[in-house]
């Protein structure tokens, strides 16, 4: 419904103040969406197709649309694999082009259902790394739908929480941590660190170890 | 609009080469000479090339290569259109890019569109080798370039391409592809004279016939390529073609905006 696909039983929506059920076509000129999964690409097209029949669907076209789809897949790291079709990429190749299909109409709005579901640690840090990049740096304003709570906890400034379509509880992480602390009694916690921590840096290490004339980028954005 | 047919074609000319580089080539190919080997190896060993005059009344004078080939070349360019325009939002769906092409502000008809001048450009091969090699079977083809004739092959394919609108909407909202076009194509080959003059048929498969702007279609094509008639000789059935187009038009694209996002709901929800 958000993303002006669905059409409402009751109730309003806006957008800016803006009826969104009544002008759609506004409010899909101004949002895009990222899912996770390996779907709403054309497999038999390159990366670059990819982008340009999607920009085209955008009304970008010419010089503009050649502008933007270069920086998508620089911003991506799909630059040397932009002419390779689809269907021969990795889970996270696709996942990285679904960012650049979905960022193609520089949307104010990004709904990012699930950006990193099956994804390895390291590509999924990318991930997240880029997604905090787009509302922090570029100023979009970002849903996005988890069930890796270290994901919401990492990356939102608001988060709601929904059980069997109802929302039970929302606020921001601290708030929320605080709920649950108000209905418990104090306890000493001894932190040790993370396994997911941990696991990233053996991998980098021996990354590293391998190779160590390509760890000259930075870490977070080295393509795997 | 014009960007979005563009696109669209390029689009879905290059998966097609990409998944059938020329395989493709030579099926669409083997098609058009099957439609046409057949009846006449039944015309010409079967029934030794004899006809009662029957059907040369109801043929028009045609004899009877000229009147299949005429009739199985616009068969093949009704069952590529609405074959290809009405699978598009199915294939779309199955392959998971319904939803950012749904997402997307694109005008639908533009996108249909560029579907429809992809789709015609590989069915005129078809058609073409139905048309070659019906004409060295025998059929009379020399009246086939005339603009009459032109005209009468352009009105037919906005007419099956409107036919092919409400198929889309129906294999939607169906999920199926199979079963839904095969029946209407089976329907369609008994039905609308493409090998033989509907007038064998019993009254009520003549009348239900109508309903589909092939029947009008393939009559309107043989009277201007064989029977060496005009267009405006031909009132009844061009008015025929225009009115079914019309109604399949607004079915297809009115009743498709306004339940697009209820479709959805059905389909996402």
């Amino acid at each position: 419904m958000l993303a002006s696909i669905l059409s409402p039983t009751s109730g309003s929506l806006t957008m800016d103040g803006v009826d969104a059920i009544q002008n759609h076509l506004w409010v899909k000129e101004r949002i895009n969406v990222i899912s996770g999964g390996e779907r709403n690409l054309y497999w038999r097209l390159t990366a670059r197709e990819n982008l340009r029949y999607f920009g085209s669907l955008y009304g970008i076209s010419g010089p503009r649309l050649k502008e933007r789809m270069e920086r998508l897949l620089k911003l991506v790291g799909l630059e040397e694999a932009a002419d390779i079709p689809v269907e021969r990429y990795s889970k996270g190749m696709k996942q990285r082009l679904q960012i650049a299909r979905g960022l193609i109409n520089d949307p104010e709005y990004i709904f990012l259902d699930e950006p990193t579901l099956g994804l390895d640690i390291m590509i999924a840090k990318e991930i997240r790394s880029l997604i905090s990049d787009l509302a922090r740096k570029e100023g979009k304003g970002i849903l996005l739908t988890t069930h890796y709570i270290r994901e919401a906890e990492e990356l939102c400034d608001y988060i709601y929480i929904l059980e069997k379509g109802e929302m039970i509880a929302q606020g921001t992480s601290d708030a929320l941590k605080e709920l649950f602390q108000k209905s418990k009694k104090p306890r000493l916690i001894v932190e040790e660190p993370e396994l997911e921590e941990a696991l990233m840096e053996i991998i980098r290490q021996a990354r590293q170890s391998a190779d160590p004339a390509k760890q000259q980028t930075h870490p977070e954005r080295g393509i795997p | 609009m014009g960007q979005t047919i563009l696109s669209t074609y390029q689009k879905n000319r290059i998966g097609i080469l990409r998944a059938v580089p020329w395989s493709f080539m030579v099926s669409r190919i083997m098609t058009g000479i099957t439609q046409i080997i057949f009846p006449y190896f039944i015309f010409r060993y079967l029934t030794q090339g004899n006809l009662n005059p029957e059907f040369y009344a109801y043929a028009g004078g045609a004899d009877y290569m000229t009147y299949v080939v005429s009739g199985s070349a616009l068969n093949v360019l009704a069952v590529a259109t609405l074959m290809n325009v009405g699978r598009v939002l199915i294939t779309e769906l199955r392959e998971g890019t319904l939803e950012p092409l749904l997402l997307s502000p694109a005008p639908r008809s533009g996108y249909f569109l560029g579907c429809l001048l992809e789709q015609t450009a590989r069915a005129l091969l078809e058609f073409g080798t139905v048309l070659l090699l019906g004409g060295l079977l025998g059929a009379d083809l020399s009246r086939l370039f005339t603009a009459s004739s032109l005209l009468v092959i352009l009105l037919a394919i906005c007419s099956f391409f409107c036919m092919g609108l409400t198929l889309s909407s129906v294999m939607l909202y169906t999920r199926n592809t199979y079963l839904t076009q095969n029946t209407l194509f089976i329907a369609m080959s008994l039905a609308c004279g493409i090998t033989y003059p509907i007038q064998y048929l019993p009254g009520w498969v003549q009348r239900l016939a109508q309903i589909f702007p092939l029947t009008p279609a393939v009559t309107l094509f043989r009277n201007v390529v064989t029977g060496c008639q005009r267009l405006s000789q031909n009132y009844a059935p061009l008015l025929q073609v225009l009115i079914l187009s019309g109604i399949y038009l607004y079915i297809g694209v009115v009743w498709y905006q306004k339940m697009e996002r209820k479709l959805m709901e059905s389909i996402f929800g």
